[in-house]
């Protein structure tokens, strides 16, 4: 198995841009189709083993093509041809940060040039590995949910744009194997590069005003990242000699290493969109659904947690630790707070995703046992809950053409099962026993000894519970019209692919202790978590969740059987009435009135321009202190 | 089997939700409902509970007389009272029509919409009257 | 986890409904009194839930009913889940799964009273859930347990360490049992605002079964308050007096509402408790 180890990673990231390219070169939906699906099938099926099989390195030392030199030629490249589009887009932020990283590269190897060479290039740590099973398993269920819902956006296939989308959601599942299995910093790069790339080529696809502003937000804001990745690397090399991850997170870091590591794992906050750069995600959700689930919510920000969670043994202990865990805190707490004046379905998600990669950073900074599984169980489960709710979200906002949460109101009634898999992705994200509950409470039990997070945390999670709780109940409105089932048609890819996601989500739970804390399978960073962390209470949460299914499937059968006489308009003060099964009252002069309400949104407390503005100035308070913190000691 | 009946009636006679929906009129029954449920009279030690909700409620208290816009209303309401249920009429207005009867828009008492338990009559009945009223319905939930 | 142990929250399960009711009939009748009212038989509660269990079951539509089944098992799988001296940031989480259900099963119905109350459950919700997790994380400095079980076995008197953090539970209490704010989720005074908010929809042996999930509720709170003096004749002087205390709260500030809830005690409240555990850890 361990030998043919590399052969299945240089699969999983060469087999996708190779797909991209054919897929380019067909004309025609359903070859493109076929390709996509196939794709997909394959990383899915390739996943267990990447992440199963043991771990493995990959040297160029002795192989005939001249791998270095490829990825450096490639990153230089795409450097080049992202600052030509940017340029012409007129984005001077964004061309200034990718000229001062080409500056930078170009440095790199004027100065150093042969002795950027260090084996192995690629391997596979315990994080690398988890990080790999969810994005090949997500990010093939995506693959095969896409062409469906892509045929109905876009009303022409051939514009060239439906080529482009799949190019480039084709090329990312690479990426983004690449940069979890690189071991090598400038191969890191490069795949980084290649995923921020991909990320503002989705965002654009529409090529709306609207959708090419947010692309070049989010391509600054992330080439900023960019920046502060090849800086920190710099300051690690020159002043550490390191070149790869294994090296860095060997041992604790000080002084300008230390430093250094802060530049990367800066580099990590920008891509996971913490505050102050939670903007980029937010707007990135002008987007497509396939897009906004595989790169803005499943995997591609799991980029940024996963860089600053593989090097937390660098930084345990430290004041950087200290400022990350504040600013994963901070996000967590704000994001609960602004998504809740919200009203918009996508944003509302994006608010989410920033606010579990806060936690999921938090975690990292804290750095126990306990808190790295709880950071590797929020990865999992977060990506699989959140890339449900995005497809689910995206296939009724196709179907009812709004995704505003009052345009999904009752959705039941003529969807439902998106609107049940959509209700049933929100519980998830929320209620024990499922995964992300199990991940929170480790991270809170970690959070012990600092209120101050402890408090943040506590506050956000009320926060989570209104933002859920009543867009799930909104969904199930009414009863399911007579032929609901049938009118719902959803393209077979779409079916399977949000019931395998529902199916994870729930039926990974009882999986947890074997597959995190099995030591067979991963051994993480700081002595790997034993299975002490999760004893007492986890066999509790299974009986639990045993108890509750028990319970859901009693009730629903005894109430299954509840006669259609029983069911009675809502109370509407004895003038209710019900036209075309929508319930209201009588008004005046006899004309009917639909039940109309709104929610508190606390719009006025918590309005977005509000509290943004003293979020963000607060948040780069923390980063420069924390720099200078890290100098001063230094 | 026996005490559970036993124990069901025993507790919808101590239990009594109540709500009260006037019709029209003068509200002078209205009123004098109001006023039975003061501390004075303090209902609640019979178990009965003033409720705003047809959907909780145990005994319907209605005043005023029945006319065609109120009628659906009247329906809707009892329509979303779960049985076993008590209706009860107070006033004359709800027993008859009352002064109002020969009205153009007026149908007449509760009686001809609803199924009425209990009369209750006066113009208005005094609070005692209306509480001894939905007393003297309980031996309906013998049955 | 000893199996054998099991019949401990089995009885708790059988026990704590009772125990709910009985608070709620004292409550009642205490009330009366001081209301200079006779006051309905202790055991009214008990009639009022058995009567609604004898009535045609009305719903809107089949969530509704299921999530109110859902509601009661999560509050009943609280109290056992205590009852069984289980992880406290877990109980955390399992209060959130009732409070969720409750407002699920409220707002799956297109009532707009209904879903006034959901708004209303959740804004208290923000109140009071923090609170929880602060008095849970001071009660793991104070003891070094997140298990129930160690907690009480530890023994001693937390009050004693924590009576800012008493405060705020005994605040979490008063709006949780459905003290004050008078206008809360399920008021039955502010008719004419929100009818019966959460509860609007509910009928016959639905609204039975989330009124025997709301005595679950308080006496799962109840037995928190017992875990700040872990004897048997503290704890129950401790409830007792939480109860009496909660009771004169109620009679005497029965008009506080909503949105003074939010303005004066939303913010201070987790501000104390955070004082309190930052006390402790100095």
């Amino acid at each position: 198995m361990v030998s043919t180890m590399p052969y299945l990673v240089l699969t999983s990231i060469l087999l996708p841009p190779f797909a991209a390219l054919i897929s380019a070169g067909l004309s025609g939906r359903r070859p493109r189709a076929s390709v996509s699906i196939f794709t997909g099938a394959v990383l899915i099926a390739l996943a267990p083993f990447l992440a199963f099989a043991g771990s493995f390195s990959f040297s160029t030392e002795g192989r005939p093509i001249p791998w270095n030199l490829l990825i450096h030629w490639a990153d230089f490249l795409l450097l080049a041809v992202v600052l030509i589009v940017a340029v012409r887009l007129k984005s001077i932020l964004g061309s200034v940060f990718i000229a001062i990283q080409l500056l930078v590269l170009l440095g790199l190897e004027i100065f150093w040039g042969e002795a950027l060479a260090s084996d192995p290039v690629l391997a596979s740590s315990a994080v690398a590995r988890v990080t790999a099973l969810v994005v090949n398993i997500v990010g093939g269920l995506i693959l095969i949910y896409s062409p469906g819902y892509i045929h109905r956006h876009f009303a022409d296939p051939d514009t060239g744009k439906e080529r482009f989308f799949f190019f480039f959601l084709l090329l990312f599942p690479g990426a983004m194997n690449g940069l979890v299995f690189s071991n090598h910093l400038l191969w890191l790069l490069f795949f980084w590069e290649v995923t921020t790339v991909c990320s503002f080529a989705l965002i654009a696809v529409d090529r709306t005003e609207e959708a090419v502003a947010s692309a070049l937000k989010a391509l600054w804001m992330t080439m900023l990242g960019g920046v502060a990745l090849v800086s920190g690397i710099v300051l690690v090399h020159h002043y550490g000699g390191f070149l790869r991850l294994d090296q860095i997170t060997a041992a604790p870091a000080s002084g300008p290493v230390l430093l250094g590591v802060g530049l990367l794992c800066f580099a990590g906050l920008t891509k996971a969109a913490q505050v102050p750069f939670q903007g980029w995600l937010i707007d990135a959700m002008v987007a497509p659904a396939p897009v906004s689930a595989l790169l803005h919510s499943s995997t591609m920000v799991k980029a940024g947690v996963y860089l600053i969670l593989i090097l937390s043994p660098a930084f345990a202990g430290t004041f950087l630790a200290s400022g990350l865990a504040l600013i994963g805190a901070m996000s967590f707490l704000a994001m609960g707070v602004v998504a809740v004046s919200q009203r918009h379905g996508k944003r509302i998600l994006a608010y989410s995703t920033v606010l579990n990669l806060g936690m999921i950073i938090v975690c990292a900074a804290l750095g126990t046992a306990a808190a790295t599984a709880a950071a590797i169980l929020l990865i999992v489960f977060h990506a699989v809950s959140k890339a449900l709710l995005f497809l689910t979200v995206g296939t009724a906002a196709q179907a009812t053409g709004s995704s505003e949460l009052d345009g999904l109101r009752g959705l039941f009634r003529t969807m439902p099962l998106t609107s049940v898999l959509m209700a049933l992705g929100l519980l998830t994200l929320l209620l024990p026993p499922f995964g992300l509950m199990i991940g929170k409470w480790l991270a809170l039990q970690s959070a012990a000894g600092r209120p101050l997070v402890i408090a943040l945390l506590a506050v956000g999670t009320a926060f989570h519970l209104m933002l859920y709780a009543r867009w799930a109940g909104d969904l199930l409105w009414g009863r399911a019209a007579e032929k609901a089932g049938q009118a719902e048609k959803l393209p077979p890819g779409a079916r399977l692919s949000m019931m395998a996601l529902a199916a994870l989500a729930v039926g990974l739970v009882p999986l947890v202790p074997t597959f995190l804390v099995h030591p067979s399978f991963f051994g993480f960073p700081g002595g790997g978590v034993d299975a002490s962390v999760f004893a007492g209470a986890y066999p509790g949460i299974l009986i639990f969740g045993a108890l509750l299914c028990a319970a859901a499937g009693f009730a629903a059968v005894v109430l299954r059987r509840l006669p259609p006489a029983v069911f009675r308009t809502p109370y509407c003060c004895g003038a209710e009435a019900k036209v075309d099964g929508q319930a209201g009252f009588k008004g005046p002069m006899n004309v009917f009135e639909p039940a109309r309400f709104s929610d508190y949104h606390l719009a006025g407390s918590f309005g977005n321009q509000k509290i943004v503005f003293w979020l963000n100035a607060a948040a780069v308070i923390v980063m420069v202190v924390v720099a200078a913190g890290i100098s001063a000691t230094g | 089997m026996g005490m559970m009946k036993h124990l069901m009636v025993r507790s919808r006679r101590r239990s009594l939700w109540m709500m009260h929906f006037c019709l029209g009129g003068c509200n002078g029954c209205s009123i004098e409902i109001m006023a039975a449920l003061t501390p004075m009279y303090d209902l609640e030690r019979f178990g009965i509970l003033n409720t705003g909700n047809p959907k909780h409620t145990d005994v319907l208290l209605v005043g005023g007389s029945v006319n065609h816009r109120n009628r659906r209303t009247l329906k809707n309401l009892i329509d979303q009272i779960p049985a076993p249920r008590l209706i009860v009429a107070v006033g004359t207005c709800a027993l008859t029509g009352g002064i109002f009867n020969e009205a153009y828009n007026i149908i007449g008492g509760a009686n001809r919409v609803v199924d009425v338990d209990v009369y209750v009559p006066g113009c208005p009945p005094k609070p005692e009257a209306v509480i001894d009223g939905i007393l003297s319905g309980l031996d309906k939930f013998e049955q | 986890m000893n199996l054998a142990k099991l019949w401990v929250p089995a009885a708790a399960v059988i026990a704590a409904p009772v125990f709910g009711g009985l608070i709620a009939g004292i409550d009642r009748k205490i009330s009366a009194r001081l209301q200079g009212r006779y006051g309905p038989p202790i055991l009214q509660p008990f009639y009022d839930l058995y009567k609604l269990f004898g009535k045609d079951p009305l719903a809107v539509n089949r969530w509704q009913p299921f999530f109110a089944a859902m509601y009661l098992f999560g509050a009943a799988a609280s109290v056992a889940w205590l009852a069984l001296g289980g992880d406290l940031l877990v109980l955390f989480f399992l209060t959130t799964f009732t409070v969720g259900f409750l407002v699920l099963g409220a707002s799956c119905v297109p009532s707009p009273f209904s879903r006034a109350g959901a708004g209303r459950e959740l804004l208290q919700a923000l109140v009071y859930e923090p609170v929880l997790i602060l008095v849970f994380a001071a009660i793991f400095q104070q003891t070094g347990r997140w298990d129930a079980a160690g907690v009480w076995r530890q023994g001693g008197v937390l009050l004693a360490q924590t009576p800012l953090l008493y405060l705020c539970l005994f605040l979490v209490l008063v709006i949780k049992l459905r003290k004050s704010p008078f206008d809360f989720s399920a008021s039955p005074h502010a008719h004419q605002e929100l009818v019966r908010g959460v509860l609007t929809e509910y009928s016959g042996p639905f609204l039975a079964m989330v009124e025997l999930g709301h005595w679950y509720e308080t006496a799962l709170l109840l037995m928190i308050c017992a875990l700040f003096w872990s004897s048997v004749p503290g704890s129950a002087i401790l409830v007792a007096a939480t109860v009496a205390g909660l009771i004169f709260v109620d009679n005497l500030f029965p008009r506080l509402t909503w949105r003074w809830m939010m303005a004066r005690i939303w913010l201070p409240l987790p501000g104390l408790a955070l004082l309190n555990l930052i006390w402790l850890m100095v």
